[in-house]
């Protein structure tokens, strides 16, 4: 019986957190401005379409002329900021979604001027992954030219909502 | 110590295979941006190798010669088993002899999986016989090492559980179970593999 209700609990338990965890994998995230004065930019709700009704509701700077998000030194992987935007993907060896993630970025890359990805091997960078309290792979990272952390998304995004991103970026 | 483990199941090891679980593909490759070329019939466009500026810094162990590719189905299909007998374990009570035999198979099937390979572990293989012959070619493939080290967690709940049933720690069996079995259901239903989800918190604590 003990063991009945375990299983009936795990597998409910589990679905619940499989439902969330699908729908909110890979979605885009403004990065929260460091400065507080960034407050109010309900503009930017458009840039990004639906993709982001973000949760707390109390999410959203990127103010063009006023971000005050963090800046990343992509020198410290061996790569120059692409003139546009940057796509800094942090993979890890074991991550199913980072290859096709891989796919996506690489081919915005590709057919956006301006638009670089970086791959970053997240164990050879620790120091850096605590620093942006990247939790889990693949962790993408859009950066405008530069540099400023402007999105960020926790698993593998859409290629959609990564163009939109990268043309509000600009 | 655990790295030493962890290191066994890089890609980088595999250097003297090219077979796979549930099926052949061959992707030697020098680096990452090849092994994603090699992706099959799945964003065309982008595949070509030498992606610009991408990639640079995979210079660690995720950088390899030869990448094993699996069939991901193959694995949905073995956690899917694996849910199967978790399941009928705990309903049958952990206090039972057919429990413990349930789970030292099912404890065998995920230390083969991790130690050797995925073309080892037995539910692979019956989805390599049985299923895959009725299915045809993947869409898509995908890398060996998140599913290999998800065999990984799943044995070390099972030899958890085990030893507690050995001692008569039942309530520590039902937890370490619980836990397995929440992770296999989350593979067979979602294809999420919870175990590579904690790999780099892992790691972020585990290293310095």
């Amino acid at each position: 019986m003990t063991g009945l209700i375990v299983v009936v609990v795990v597998l409910a338990l589990a679905t619940v957190f499989g439902l969330w965890f699908r729908r909110r994998d890979g979605r885009l995230q403004d990065v929260p401005a460091s400065d507080s004065r960034a407050a109010n930019a309900p503009a930017d709700r458009a840039l990004a379409g639906e993709a982001q009704p973000s949760e707390g509701g109390n999410v959203q700077p990127a103010d063009p002329t006023h971000h005050g998000g963090e800046v990343l030194d992509v020198t410290q992987f061996g790569s120059e900021l692409g003139d546009r935007a940057t796509l800094v993907q942090f993979s890890s060896a074991f991550c199913q979604p980072c290859r096709a993630t891989k796919v996506i970025l690489t081919d915005i890359a590709q057919t956006v001027p301006g638009v670089v990805h970086i791959e970053v091997d997240a164990e050879n960078h620790l120091t850096s992954v605590r620093e942006l309290g990247v939790r889990r792979t693949p962790t993408v990272l859009i950066l405008d030219s530069a540099g400023v952390i402007r999105k960020r998304a926790v698993g593998q995004p859409r290629k959609a909502d990564v163009v939109a991103a990268v043309a509000a970026a600009v | 110590m655990v790295g030493l483990v962890l290191r066994g199941f890089r890609p980088s090891d595999s250097s003297h295979a090219v077979v796979n679980a549930y099926e052949r593909v061959d992707c030697m490759s020098e680096d990452v941006e090849t092994a994603a070329g090699a992706q099959p019939a799945d964003q065309a466009g982008g595949s070509e190798s030498g992606a610009g500026v991408t990639a640079q810094d995979m210079r660690s162990g995720a950088t390899q010669s030869v990448r094993i590719m699996v069939d991901p189905r193959g694995q949905r299909f073995s956690a899917a088993i694996s849910v199967v007998v978790m399941a009928v374990a705990l309903i049958v009570g952990l206090t039972q002899d057919l429990a413990a035999i349930l789970l030292t198979i099912q404890g065998f099937a995920f230390g083969i999986g991790a130690m050797f390979g995925l073309r080892f572990q037995p539910y692979g293989w019956l989805y390599r016989v049985a299923i895959r012959p009725r299915l045809g070619a993947p869409k898509e493939y995908e890398d060996e090492p998140p599913p290999r080290f998800a065999q990984l967690v799943g044995f070390v709940f099972i030899l958890i559980a085990v030893a507690a049933m050995a001692f008569e720690v039942t309530a520590v069996a039902y937890v370490a179970v619980a836990f397995a079995l929440a992770a296999a259901f989350l593979n067979a239903a979602f294809g999420v593999c919870l175990g590579c989800q904690v790999y780099l918190t892992f790691r972020r604590i585990t290293s310095r």
